[in-house]
């Protein structure tokens, strides 16, 4: 025999068909091929389990794209509200709640530039059956920036002379109008913030510019008359400026500035509605968050589904190795094929998504109007770029899933699967070594947690606590076949001398591939953990608000306008009521608080009042940090402020700083002599003296009363008392201090309730990934049941121990779901939270949630498998064992 | 086919080891011989000879533990897997026992499959594919699905598949041992009137006499070693009809 070895091997170039083809060729026919004559026709013949793949990505991405459309409707809703009010107006003076003093507007008549310039102010009355917006303005000033606003051909007044002269005197939008039945000359009660007032219609808006805003439940009166209505003397909200044609923007608006002073801020129309929308900065990061939890177990999902598909066609795989298709030609169709799902779940997830923003926009524009500020009517518009980032995170998170499921099919090893003897699936199944893996996911997690973000936008909050959950949820993953065998051990010797037949072989089943029940129990323990996060978050947040309310809010009776909690949004009274209410001899003391939004620099927040002597004595705040001894006499001259830790944390604030706050009265300065924590809003809240108050800001109302009755005296009596001594027609909400706790609680379930409605969608998510697993469990498995089933073991039998390995799935994923979960639920509670609201709260756990999610994690992966072992077990036994 | 004539083999000195725990389990030692171009070699040998361990190395499905295959002049372990994978998808088509056709897609598609891997057009490769579903008496199948055919059928179906790229080498792993008698003598009579009409070369793995007396030549193996390398009486035949056409010509 020659042994001859060449001594220059050469390489020949392929011939032949295949040879001549392949030269130059770009692979891309190779790839569609496969896609082609592989890939799809394994999809065509398992529809179903193709429809719960995609039905992954679509729960993941519609989430995403309602919370977008919410996001934008409402932040739209804002901007068309400011920008329709200011009619066409450049510029506008406005002061957050606080004001303008009405002598402004004369003032810059005079400033080179300006053509024109109208006061506005806006406040709501309640009417029997709704509220309506009103709006002053001075019928006597220059009208032209109010043309746009309330186009002259639609307000039809009658007598303009008898409108103006008359204190009564209202022009109400049509629809309203015929909605209720009125006509001109009609008498209307509503109810103000000083109490009822009767108003005569005698003048129709046409339901166009502003008369179009809130329904259509729109007024105009004189602006004395709304001065009067909303205890606002000499203030308006806004000042709306035209300037004169070639003036200079810039210049002019630094002029108007120079004279308006410390009185408010000149911007644009626009900007102030972008800073309406900082104050949605949290919520929105809160909604994104929990869009994108519905991405993470819907990445898991779409991992198991892809990976299932990949072991399953392993032969197919292999083969197509065999017959000449490369590594990477596998690779890239896997990814195209990923690419599909995303690209159809994403347009599907677009529509579903369209359709949820749709049903939840009143609620979340209801919820925002309660707790901010009300806005006009909101549309939901469905825009190229939502379709785009739809597309972008659906195809790429689905994309990202398929990359370990790719690398498996390029490494698919092709002897093993193209001989018979090897076509036991996972017959030498390794386990890696992960321990080193999963510590690399952990650390990056608590990079996430840990490290400040660049930015404090909501997309680059929500990025950074997801990728901090995504990494924490891949290092557990990664453990779960040890966590599995683990617990197998445990079990198996158990189960070996007291469980029955079908316990053994759901056991010994499991035993057998741990690491291929991972892609199912990595979605359960995702979905669960993130219940347990939500349930931490609130048991925290309620722990410490109320704990912070039970602390500071010692009163033994509140009064308010409306049952709702006191906000600056909220109702108000005259502030001389308390003086009516202290003639009662129960009462031994009493106090009101006011609340306005104002502007600290670019962030808006609340500015509340208090008494000194409440302040420092029975409704002290919890102080986290003090100027020192002096702090209660510089609160108490008005020269000191209280300021909430959330607030002090986000805007950097500390003790013995100096804020300045622009004031009717004038830009005035303040400075920090306390730190305190204060959960009164997310956005935060600054503490006045209110006497200061009441001087600097021109303002007589309060929004909620406190009231300690004398000892011994009967709370139920006294509250009929004060019902007494209120202006006959004035609603008011007496509650005790527990009732009023209770709405804090009722208060605090309700804007936290869409964290469930997300976590079940979760459970949804894990859900289909059980059945999922389980259809191509039963599928790979058909001989082995087909043989169990001719060995004698009864169909119910068969059952039971496919049930039996479902119930362990279900109970490891739970198990696993606390152990995931108790470190994600402590940063979030103590990191995330603080970096979003600036709030510290005190971790709590709920440990009959988690103990509850590994039961309904078990019953959920038995009913999951149900489905798909009774349709198995029905076929014939002969029909089992038949090969392909 | 033209390319045939380019193609030669040689075995040297190969050996193959497996280690299962802490046994090591030798399937080859030192297996050497050599294939000319348009041979019909069988290699025959009971279960455990090693056959199928030669076989894999010998069409880059795996690695040797020792020794070279060369192939055209060149040795496989000095090629990359991707080289190797086009050198499987170029110059050898492989026949394998359990057919190992893609249960999802039509005959036709079957054949077309490494010609499409090649980036092939779908409507040439399927004409080409026809063509060969021609050759081994399938045309009137090839719109059915592997599950409709019978194992003759299906086998025929696999040898078309590898026939389709023109193959310089044609490895047949056990083509019959799936079948029965009747049906595997089909196979074998398909696979030598192939060789004989179209000259190509031809490797079968089997571990039945008779079906290795349709080479040209038998090579034994036992316990992973070449026991014996014998040319059979239609091996002789050839050589004696191929010296003949010489001496006239």
């Amino acid at each position: 025999m020659a042994t001859h070895r060449p001594t220059s091997p050469k390489r020949k170039r392929p011939t032949g068909i295949a040879g001549s083809r392949l030269r130059g060729h770009s692979r891309l026919g190779a790839i569609v091929s496969l896609f082609r004559e592989l890939i799809l026709p394994y999809h065509c013949r398992h529809l179903f389990r193709m429809l719960l793949t995609l039905v992954g990505v679509v729960i993941g991405t519609q989430v995403v794209v309602a919370v977008q459309l919410l996001n934008r409707s409402v932040v739209g809703s804002f901007e068309a509200t400011v920008e329709t009010i200011a009619g066409s107006a450049d510029l506008q003076i406005t002061n957050a709640s606080s004001g303008v003093p009405e002598e402004v507007v004369d003032e810059i008549f005079e400033v080179p530039g300006v053509a024109s310039a109208s006061g506005l102010l806006q406040g709501v009355l309640v009417m029997g059956d709704g509220e309506l917006t009103v709006f002053g303005v001075d019928l006597f000033a220059d009208q032209s920036v109010r043309e746009a606003h309330f186009p002259p051909e639609s307000v039809h007044i009658d007598d303009e002379f008898i409108f103006a002269n008359a204190r009564d005197s209202i022009a109400v939008a049509l629809p309203f109008l015929a909605a209720r039945g009125l006509g001109l000359g009609d008498t209307m009660d509503v109810q103000g913030p000083f109490g009822p007032a009767t108003l005569t219609v005698r003048g129709a808006l046409d339901p166009v510019g502003s008369a179009k805003l809130f329904g259509g439940a729109v007024a105009v009166v004189d602006l004395f008359v709304a001065q009067d209505l909303f205890a606002r003397k000499g203030l308006v909200d806004q000042v709306d400026i035209e300037l004169a044609p070639g003036a200079d923007v810039e210049a002019t608006r630094a002029r108007i500035a120079g004279v308006v002073g410390g009185r408010g801020e000149v911007m644009a129309p626009r900007e102030r509605a972008s800073g309406l929308q900082g104050m949605l900065g949290n919520l929105q990061t809160f909604l994104t968050l929990m869009s994108f939890q519905a991405i993470l177990v819907g990445i898991f999902l779409v991992y198991h589904a892809l990976r299932t598909a990949v072991v399953h066609r392993r032969r197919d795989f292999a083969l197509a190795r065999a017959l000449g298709y490369r590594r990477r030609d596998l690779s890239r169709a896997i990814i195209l094929e990923a690419a599909c799902f995303g690209v159809a779940g994403s347009l599907v997830g677009v529509v579903v998504g369209a359709g949820l923003a749709h049903l939840a926009l009143d609620a979340v524009r209801d919820a925002i109007g309660a707790i901010y500020e009300r806005s006009g009517s909101s549309v939901l518009a469905l825009e190229p770029s939502d379709v785009v980032t739809a597309l972008l995170l659906g195809t790429g998170t689905a994309m990202l899933a398929a990359l370990v499921p790719m690398r498996e099919a390029a490494r698919v090893p092709i002897i093993r699967y193209v001989r018979p003897a090897d076509t036991s699936e996972d017959a030498t199944e390794k386990q890696r070594p992960v321990a080193l893996r999963a510590l690399c996911a952990v650390l990056v997690g608590l990079i996430f947690f840990f490290v400040k973000p660049p930015g404090d936008t909501p997309l680059v909050q929500t990025l950074f606590i997801s990728g901090g959950l995504g990494s924490l949820a891949i290092a557990f993953a990664l453990l779960i076949p040890a966590v599995l065998s683990f617990v197998l051990r445990l079990l198996r010797p158990l189960v070996r001398r007291w469980g029955s037949c079908e316990l053994n072989l759901g056991v010994e089943s499991v035993a057998r591939f741990p690491a291929r029940r991972r892609g199912t129990i990595a979605p359960i323990m995702v979905a669960f953990a993130l219940v347990l996060l939500a349930g931490s978050m609130v048991q925290s947040l309620r722990m410490s608000i109320l704990g912070w309310v039970d602390q500071t809010l010692a009163a033994d009776l509140y009064v308010t306008p409306t049952p709702q909690l006191p906000l600056p949004s909220g109702g108000t009274f005259p502030a001389a009521t308390a003086d009516g209410l202290r003639e009662l001899a129960e009462i031994s003391d009493i106090g009101g608080s006011r609340l306005i939004y104002v502007d600290l620099g670019d962030r808006s927040t609340v500015l509340r009042t208090l008494d000194t002597r409440h302040a420092f004595g029975r409704l002290e705040y919890p102080v986290v940090a003090s100027i020192g001894s002096e702090d209660r006499d510089l609160f108490a001259s008005g020269r000191g402020v209280l300021v909430a830790d959330n607030l002090a944390s986000r805007a950097g604030i500390r003790i013995g700083d100096t804020l300045s706050l622009n004031t009717p009265s004038g830009a005035r300065s303040f400075t920090v002599v306390r730190i305190v924590t204060d959960f009164t809003l997310d956005i935060g809240a600054i503490t006045i003296d209110d006497a200061r108050y009441r001087e600097l800001w021109r303002d007589s109302l309060v929004n909620v009363l406190y009231v300690w009755a004398e000892p011994g005296s009967d709370l139920g009596d006294l509250r009929h008392g004060i019902r007494g001594v209120l202006p006959p027609g004035m609603p008011a909400s007496i509650l005790t201090s527990g009732q009023f706790k209770e709405g804090v609680a009722s208060a605090l379930d309700d804007a936290l309730g869409l964290t469930y409605a997300v976590e079940l969608v979760a459970i949804l998510i894990a859900v289909i990934g059980v059945i999922n697993f389980f259809l191509v469990e039963v599928s790979d498995r058909r001989r082995e049941i087909g043989l169990l089933r001719a060995v004698s073991l009864r169909r119910s039998q068969l059952i039971r121990a496919f049930l039996t390995e479902a119930a362990i799935i279900g109970a490891v994923g739970g198990l696993l779901a606390i152990v995931y979960g108790l470190p994600i639920s402590y940063l979030v509670a103590t990191r995330s939270t603080r970096m979003i609201s600036g709030w510290s709260l005190d971790f709590r756990f709920p440990a009959e949630v988690a103990l509850a999610s590994v039961v309904v994690a078990c019953l959920a992966a038995v009913l999951a498998a149900l489905g798909p072992l009774r349709r198995i077990t029905r076929e014939r036994v002969a029909h089992l064992l038949t090969m392909e | 086919m033209g390319n045939t004539k380019e193609m030669t083999l040689r075995v040297e000195g190969l050996g193959k080891r497996f280690v299962r725990g802490e046994t090591v389990v030798a399937a080859l030692h030192g297996v050497e011989f050599s294939i000319a171009e348009g041979e019909f070699v069988s290699i025959m040998g009971a279960s455990g000879s090693g056959k199928s361990t030669l076989l894999n190395i010998l069409t880059g499905l795996d690695d040797p533990s020792g020794g070279e295959v060369w192939l055209e002049g060149r040795g496989l372990s000095t090629m990359s897997d991707d080289e190797l994978t086009d050198l499987r998808r170029t110059r050898i088509g492989i026949v394998f026992q359990f057919f190992n056709l893609l249960p999802s897609i039509t005959a036709l598609e079957n054949v077309a499959l490494p010609l499409r891997a090649s980036g092939v057009r779908r409507r040439r490769a399927q004409d080409k594919a026809r063509s060969m579903l021609e050759t081994v008496g399938l045309a009137d199948r090839s719109g059915h699905l592997p599950g409709e055919l019978s194992g003759g059928q299906m086998q025929r179906v696999a040898i078309a598949r590898a026939l389709a790229i023109e193959p310089g080498l044609l490895v047949a792993d056990e083509p019959t041992g799936n079948l029965d008698s009747s049906t595997g003598g089909e196979i074998l009579d398909l696979l030598a009137s192939i060789h004989r009409e179209q000259g190509v070369t031809i490797l079968m793995v089997t571990h039945s006499p008779a079906a290795a007396a349709y080479g040209d030549r038998v090579i034994s193996m036992a316990d992973g070693r070449v026991v014996d390398i014998a040319v059979t009486n239609r091996g002789a035949a050839r050589e004696r009809r191929t010296f003949a056409q010489a001496t006239l010509v």
